[in-house]
């Protein structure tokens, strides 16, 4: 009878262990919404004047302009994450990163070194812009703290590694 | 008996009496004990009783019409226990301390085994993760900063005025919902701001796809995107109207800024739709 209550108590405590691991529920109060809308009220209205931006773009050259812009707006947000030793916010943000450098960045500079040849007058341009977003996502990692407590969440972590592969998604994808 | 060789081997002459005993019983022939046994029967007086009385069982067995087999043999010298006390003590379980891990059953260690497995799986799967730190859950996201990345990067891939259209719709309903979420609890500055944005993704983003789709898109694709964004456009204002009645009246104003920014649009596109307007 005691094992069996055991048992039971080991099962019930891991289980609660994996439940606890899992993802945060995903309704949330008017208050708590509220409050994410007041923190990212700036960084949303500067990513629907991108998205204007964008969408007056008509070729991959300006679309990566864009991109960089966005990309350079999103380390702002990544600075101060770091400045508050606030690991979350460091993944929200470095996962947002990860996702316009592989579905917006990459795919436009791809498209780009299809279009524009060497011989091409935007030739020039294209290296340029290159070496812009280049930069621009190389400096995104040596934000990420090396030492100290920060360093050692598993969430700065995973967003290291995550910056790591954008930059050299981008790397391969220039000249 | 090979354990008995073995241990025997181990032990030297410290194994106890009794253990012989019960062995030549278990031998298949007491007559015929084996080298190590005949080495200790020479010396124990105790034990030679015991074979002479094993090997006369033996003799009385073999007259019974019983199997010959151990098994039978053993099942008789439970119902003659009377025969001898050291006989008997060979089928009686001594009442030894069990331990605790003999307690334990087999199917009981299973499922201790699969919990541990489990508590350790589960710990691992957590926190290990090349020296990290243990950390509390994730604190829940933005869900608009999520989809306005979304759109965004959905811009960056459109190659349409119509597929441009159709994200600053979705973005424009995004706003919506973040508007109609936080409307009891809005506050002047939030609310200030939330206009602002569905200001632009309306007049900025699609009205100004809208013109482009009028310029270059076939009559049907044209009608049926702009009938698309115009019912949307409805919605809003619809919505912004009502929820301005139950705002805190410091920020029903913003909604019915919003309402108005849907309704000007909509009788824009509405006008394009039937070609009044330009």
């Amino acid at each position: 009878m005691r094992l069996r209550l055991a048992l039971a108590l080991v099962t019930f405590a891991s289980l609660s262990l994996w439940a606890s691991g899992q993802g945060p529920a995903p309704s949330l109060s008017a208050g708590e919404q509220l409050k994410m809308l007041a923190r990212n009220q700036r960084l949303l209205d500067d990513l629907v004047e991108r998205g204007l931006g964008m969408s007056a773009a008509r070729s991959p050259l300006a679309r990566i302009e864009e991109c960089r812009k966005t990309t350079d707006r999103l380390s702002d947000e990544l600075r101060h994450a770091v400045d508050r030793n606030d690991s979350d916010r460091i993944a929200e943000i470095g996962d947002h990163l990860h996702l316009l450098v592989s579905d917006a960045l990459v795919p436009n500079l791809r498209e780009a070194r299809d279009q524009i040849r060497p011989e091409s007058a935007d030739y020039p341009l294209l290296l340029e812009r290159e070496a812009q977003v280049q930069r621009s996502v190389n400096e995104l990692n040596p934000l990420l703290p090396t030492t100290g407590e920060l360093s050692k969440s598993r969430r700065v972590q995973l967003t290291r590694e995550k910056l790591q592969k954008a930059a050299q998604d981008v790397q391969g994808n220039t000249r | 008996m090979r354990n008995f060789k073995e241990r025997e081997r181990g032990n030297g002459t410290d194994m106890k009496c009794e253990e012989l005993q019960n062995l030549i019983l278990a031998l298949p022939d007491p007559a015929q004990p084996t080298p190590e046994l005949q080495q200790h029967l020479r010396g124990c007086a105790a034990c030679r009783a015991v074979q002479a009385r094993a090997r006369n069982l033996d003799t009385l067995l073999a007259g019974l019409p019983a199997p010959a087999s151990r098994v039978a043999r053993e099942a008789f010298l439970a119902e003659v226990g009377s025969v001898a006390p050291i006989i008997a003590s060979t089928h009686r379980k001594a009442p030894v301390k069990r331990s605790w891990l003999r307690a334990v059953k087999w199917q009981h260690a299973v499922g201790i085994a699969a919990a541990i497995f489990i508590a350790i799986g589960s710990g691992w799967a957590i926190f290990h993760k090349r020296g990290a730190t243990p950390e509390m859950a994730e604190k829940p996201r933005h869900e608009l900063l999520n989809q306005e990345m979304k759109h965004l990067t959905a811009l960056s891939q459109a190659n349409s005025a119509t597929q441009r259209l159709q994200v600053w719709g979705a973005w424009a309903i995004d706003l919506r919902k973040e508007s109609q979420a936080i409307h009891k609890v809005a506050q002047p500055e939030e609310m200030a701001t939330l206009s602002t944005m569905f200001d632009k993704a309306v007049s900025r983003g699609m009205l100004a796809q809208a013109q482009e789709i009028g310029l270059t898109v076939p009559a049907a694709e044209r009608h049926a995107a702009l009938t698309s964004a115009i019912q949307q456009l409805a919605d809003a204002e619809v919505e912004a109207s009502t929820l301005a009645q139950s705002a805190p009246t410091p920020t029903q104003k913003y909604f019915t800024r919003m309402a108005d920014t849907a309704k000007t649009a909509r009788q824009t596109l509405n006008q394009r739709l039937t070609g009044k307007g330009s």
